[in-house]
């Protein structure tokens, strides 16, 4: 046989060799089907093991985004996200569920770029901070913070603290709570010198706390949400709980300073109100104002923003949509809460024929860009206000 | 200020029909006896509308002009109406309201009645299971442990627990022997029953009542929900729908039980997995998930059903349809 060819089958086996040793990296040691999957047969015989998938490897894409205030920015499932300016442009940046990767768009360009490839299992939840250069992720039973830097150039740190809501302040320090065996404790962590500092307690453990942008507060605090248990809406005051006199079944709420919107079980309906405490007024709004589809401006509290379907929410709202055994076709509003009046910006369902279940709404510091995630599919969307 | 305050109170307060047809009309001193201010409800909450009303036993058949003051200020646009809705002051501040009987035959009696309001909440946290990203509450089964804690204020927040004494009831049933200085929180097990009803009065040192309050707490069946769970997508949000299209070869399912007793969840559990009736291994550590495979085309049923063997009544079983 000719050197030549000899070389040849060498090259081959050898490039054979590092094809196989690419997949095994890839995709793991081939084993018998019937170690995952549950035989799905008519028999139905039993199997054992379980799938465990490699995360896949995302290469940096850009975006084609199209020129309308809404827009859908992501195919990937997301968990959280926040929206910033930088000198070179404004970019949404998100945590993909599932991995945990945290990717970020350019909203001019629509160029996406994988910021994190730490893989974070399970993530439940994310929470950026103003600058989007420091996120929580929150998995059922782990707490991490990763600081942001270049692409792929995130630093993580699995953090001792077990946090429940979870909020950054303005001034770089993170508001969380916790639960202990009398109820939650609202602590605040300086991310400069690692320190801790309990700001309020709650006498009961089954809390939704409205954490402040601010330290100092006004932080808010109710008992989750419920269509047949009471709630009552508290205010945290120099450490300790006051009651607002609002109460009733299905109570929930949302915050931004002074400004309080609150819903309730009313005749079977939810109905939300605006509420003011200075003057202990509220007046009716034409919305069901469900926290996590609402979010009011941030320079005109007077306004707010909520996914909304006008239909009959009925009285197992909102527990029926908490487990996603019901789900909405929104349209985005805008309400003004001192006139108690509604106005529609978009109807996606009109201009797109699709269905969106607003969840997370947020909104950017300027109050131009609205975000959210539609439930239907946790896809990330934004709207230009 | 306090009297302008007061003024102010005061003309918030309008007259209510009259409780009977014999308001302002005949009444009959022949008793005697004394009259009383009946309050309804009799521990309002600040802010509340409270009815207060003369009662019957002193008076019948004589005629008598009846005047009414609230902390000594006349509400003449109120005279001689035996029943009157008015406002309960705000939280932890006293309202003395005082009615003046002036018979035909010259004699007088007057009645008062105090009212300090506190906001009495019953926070109720029912220790039942709820998965993660659920915001919203556990709700009680049969069998299960629902704390209970009832946080009084005053007008300058949470007041000292320790200087006063709870009573606590279920169904008229009372916990823990009486009254308990300090206990302002109370643990119960649900009994049967659709519905069941809290009480708490609240004494002060002197021994008098100055917070009472009933709450109905429902019980709800525990029940099963179904998620699609992948490694890489996360947890879809939304259950599976009745009739799953299996589109990808293979899927993995998780069972939720919500409101399982949160003592069973790591405990004494029966699980099982069925396809078409037929029981199978869901091949996962974790009980409540199960990985399924397509095969051939065709149609499946899917079933799932977990028992708290600690309390029988704590039992669901859910299915969904399977096209693949």
């Amino acid at each position: 046989m000719k050197k030549t060819y000899l070389i040849i089958i060498g090259i081959t086996a050898v490039l054979v060799l590092l094809a196989i040793w690419v997949y095994l990296l890839i995709y793991g040691t081939p084993k018998p089907v019937e170690n995952f999957f549950t035989d799905f047969s008519f028999t139905g015989d039993t199997t054992t093991g379980n799938t465990i998938p490699t995360p896949e490897v995302t290469p940096d894409t850009e975006i084609a985004l199209e020129d309308t205030p809404l827009r859908q920015l992501t195919t990937r499932p997301v968990v959280g996200m926040g929206i910033h300016t930088e000198n070179n442009g404004t970019f949404m940046r998100y945590v993909e569920a599932g991995t945990g990767h945290v990717f970020s768009i350019n909203l001019e360009t629509g160029a996406e770029t994988r910021l994190s490839n730490i893989t974070i299992q399970n993530v439940e939840a994310a929470t950026f901070d103003q600058n989007s250069t420091n996120v929580i992720l929150q998995t059922a039973s782990n707490v991490d913070l990763l600081t942001l830097g270049g692409e792929n150039a995130a630093v993580r740190e699995t953090l001792t603290q077990k946090m429940t809501d979870v909020s950054f302040t303005t001034s770089g320090q993170i508001l969380y709570t916790t639960i202990t065996s009398n109820g939650v404790l609202g602590l605040s962590l300086d991310l400069g010198t690692r320190t801790t500092r309990t700001i309020f307690t709650v006498p009961f453990q089954s809390a939704t706390v409205l954490l402040s942008k601010d330290s100092s507060g006004p932080h808010y605090v109710y008992p989750k949400v419920s269509s047949i248990l009471p709630g009552y809406l508290y205010t945290l005051a120099s450490g300790q709980i006051k009651n607002l006199g609002i109460s009733g079944t299905g109570l929930s709420a949302l915050a931004q300073g002074d400004r309080i919107v609150f819903t309730r079980l009313v005749g079977g309906e939810p109905l939300s109100r605006s509420f003011n405490p200075k003057t202990n007024t509220s007046i009716a709004i034409p919305v069901v104002a469900e926290p996590k589809k609402c979010v009011i401006a941030p320079l005109a509290t007077s306004i707010m923003y909520c996914g909304n379907e006008r239909v009959s929410y009925g009285n197992n709202f909102p527990d029926d949509w908490y487990k996603g055994t019901r789900s909405f076709s929104d349209q985005l509003l805008k309400i003004d809460l001192d006139k108690g009046s509604a106005s529609t910006l978009v109807n996606p369902k009109e201009i797109l024929g699709r269905d969106i279940d607003v969840t997370d709404l947020d909104i950017s510091p300027d109050g131009e860009v609205l975000y959210f995630i539609n439930k239907n599919d946790n896809t990330l969307w934004m709207y230009e206000i | 200020m306090q009297i302008l305050a007061r003024l102010f109170l005061v003309a918030l307060l309008f007259p209510l029909m009259p409780a009977s047809a014999q308001v302002g009309s005949v009444i009959d001193n022949a008793l005697g006896g004394q009259v009383n201010i009946v309050l309804e409800p009799l521990y309002p909450n600040p802010g509340e509308q409270v009815t207060a009303t003369i009662d019957d036993y002193a008076l019948s058949n004589t005629g008598a002009t009846i005047s009414w003051f609230f902390d000594g200020l006349s509400a003449p646009a109120i005279e001689n109406n035996r029943s009157i809705l008015f406002t309960a002051p705000s939280v932890g501040t006293a309202l003395t309201v005082e009615a003046r009987l002036r018979f035909n035959d010259g004699r007088s009696l007057v009645a008062k009645k105090s009212v300090t309001p506190y906001y009495l909440d019953l926070i109720i946290e029912p220790q039942t299971y709820t998965p993660f990203f659920y915001q919203g509450r556990a709700l009680p089964t049969k069998g299960s442990l629902v704390n209970i804690n009832a946080l009084l204020q005053d007008k300058n927040g949470l007041i000292d627990s320790s200087q006063y004494s709870y009573t606590w009831t279920l169904n008229n049933t009372s916990l823990y022997g009486g009254s308990r200085i300090g206990g302002n929180w109370a643990q119960i097990t649900v009994p049967h029953g659709q519905s069941n009803t809290i009480t708490i009065s609240i004494q002060n040192k002197a021994g008098t009542t100055i917070a009472r309050k009933l709450v109905s707490i429902p019980t709800v069946p525990m029940e099963i929900q179904f998620y699609e769970v992948s490694t890489l997508l996360g947890l879809s949000k939304k259950t599976v729908p009745a009739s799953l299209i299996l589109t990808g070869n293979s899927t993995s399912i998780k069972a939720v039980p919500y409101y399982l007793d949160t003592r069973a969840v790591q405990g004494n559990l029966y699980t099982q997995w069925s396809i078409n009736n037929t029981p199978v291994q869901p091949g996962s550590n974790d009980p409540f998930e199960i990985n399924l495979q397509k095969g051939t085309a065709g149609l499946a049923q899917v079933s799932f059903k977990v028992r708290n063997l600690n309390e029988l009544l704590q039992s669901d079983e859910a299915m969904f349809g399977v096209t693949f």
